[in-house]
């Protein structure tokens, strides 16, 4: 019962907002295949391992973090990996490093700074995350 | 007697209005020994100083324990030279060039943002006005600069090129002021850089590159912790690499996606880089340096604004 709640209110939580992230071909195919544990490279520098999704999110940036010209408070994406420390999205407006957000997932929720990001294509913002707080529902 | 290390000085640092704060030691062309030229709390003399102006090889120097000091009377001082009416736009950009030079050299070696972004923008505020002065030519900005290659020549240049530049687009008062500071910052990055990377000679192999590419994004985090550094400035650290066509970096946008005083930063940028020397090439001339840009019109630059600058180089720097 709790985590049809979780699932209803999430879903009206994302049924208010617009996905405007458009996806890039190579995108669609990798987010269609991949699944479990990404691949890395030694410039990562990665030391935990991170599990392919493909989820929305609501991202919404925090009272506390400095705004850019041009973005939206709350928004819309796509969960695109997630690790114990980070987690990866993809959005349609482009972040900034060390602005803070929160990131709601369907079983959880995080909070996050922005560690880098790089332009897919238009509309289409890839975002790496770091976790800097968490609440996990008890349900899931 | 003088004890401990010796940095030296430029002649134009020195006035007739304010004492520098510091004993300045001089060095007679071809000797090796230093004597003492004017004590702390001495005026140099304007005689003095034409003399020092004419002199070739005479090197001035100061203690190494007394450069905290020396910095503050340059900085307290500075202003109050650079309102008299009466001193030319000439030597006014002299020693502004020397003071950004000087200035920026001790910030960047102890790396305090807070403290660098406080020095830069009140130097920026004087770099932009200077670049309004209408007496002052381009021709007479360029020989002024220095061109060897260290980071804070570097980014003294740039900004002296973005305030012309963006002066000429129309910017005016605190904006342009914030472009010449951000222009003093632009390279903020290259301070976490190891310098054994930054100053390498030879070509960058993968992973070197990698880390140079990575002081856009250091820069940009280094002054998301200051609450003074403005917008304009933090864009034009984080976007300054970014090319119109959109294959640069860190993010990779394009067109006008790149904040305007990022675009001006650009052109400066690899203009002043080029026409620097380096230690692996000698600095390539205006024209030269023109032609190869004008091929990545486009593609890395603005073309609004990279003809701006050409029209500024032609116009006024080789006039």
């Amino acid at each position: 019962m709790l985590v049809k709640n979780r699932q209803q209110s999430f879903d009206q939580l994302i049924a208010t907002l617009d996905m405007r992230v458009q996806l890039t071909e190579s995108l669609i195919e990798s987010l269609g295949s991949e699944r479990g544990v990404t691949r890395t490279n030694p410039f990562e520098h990665r030391r935990v391992a991170r599990f392919r999704c493909n989820g929305e999110c609501v991202t919404k940036i925090s009272n506390s973090s400095f705004h850019m010209p041009g973005q939206e408070t709350e928004s819309l994406a796509i969960v695109r990996d997630l690790s114990r420390k980070g987690v990866g999205i993809i959005s349609h407006q482009q972040w900034y490093p060390e602005q803070t957000m929160e990131v709601q997932m369907i079983n959880a929720s995080v909070s996050a700074r922005v560690a880098r990001v790089r332009k897919l294509g238009p509309c289409c913002f890839e975002v790496g995350l770091i976790i800097v707080g968490h609440e996990i529902s008890e349900e899931s | 007697m003088l004890c401990g290390a010796l940095i030296p000085i430029s002649h134009l640092t020195l006035s007739s209005i304010f004492p520098v704060g510091a004993n300045v030691y001089l060095r007679p062309k071809g000797s090796k020994e230093t004597i003492l030229f004017l004590a702390a709390d001495q005026i140099a003399t304007t005689d003095a100083l034409d003399l020092l102006a004419a002199s070739q090889g005479i090197k001035l120097f100061i203690s190494q324990d007394e450069s905290e000091t020396f910095q503050t009377h340059l900085r307290d001082n500075f202003d109050l030279w650079f309102e008299n009416g009466e001193i030319p736009a000439y030597n006014k950009a002299a020693m502004l060039s020397e003071v950004v030079r000087n200035v920026l050299s001790y910030e960047f070696t102890r790396n305090d943002t807070n403290s660098i972004v406080d020095a830069t923008k009140r130097l920026g505020i004087q770099v932009a006005r200077l670049a309004t002065e209408k007496s002052l030519t381009g021709a007479e900005v360029c020989q002024i600069l220095h061109h060897d290659y260290g980071t804070f020549t570097h980014s003294g240049n740039v900004a002296f090129y973005c305030s012309l530049l963006a002066a000429e687009l129309g910017y005016v008062g605190e904006e342009l002021s914030e472009i010449a500071t951000g222009g003093l910052l632009h390279d903020l990055g290259k301070l976490d850089i190891d310098e054994r990377v930054l100053n390498k000679p030879g070509k960058l192999d993968e992973f070197e590159f990698r880390v140079i590419k990575e002081h856009p994004l250091s820069g940009f985090r280094r002054l998301t912790k200051v609450n003074e550094a403005t917008q304009i400035q933090l864009l034009m650290t984080y976007q300054h690499h970014e090319r119109i066509d959109g294959k640069g970096y860190p993010v990779g946008i394009g067109g006008d996606d790149i904040h305007i005083a990022s675009r001006i930063c650009s052109v400066a940028d690899v203009f002043e880089a080029m026409t620097s020397n380096r230690p692996y090439r000698a600095a390539l001339s205006h024209k030269q340096t023109l032609e190869i840009m004008a091929d990545g019109v486009n593609q890395s630059f603005d073309k609004e604004v990279f003809e701006c600058w050409s029209k500024i180089v032609n116009s006024r720097l080789t006039s």
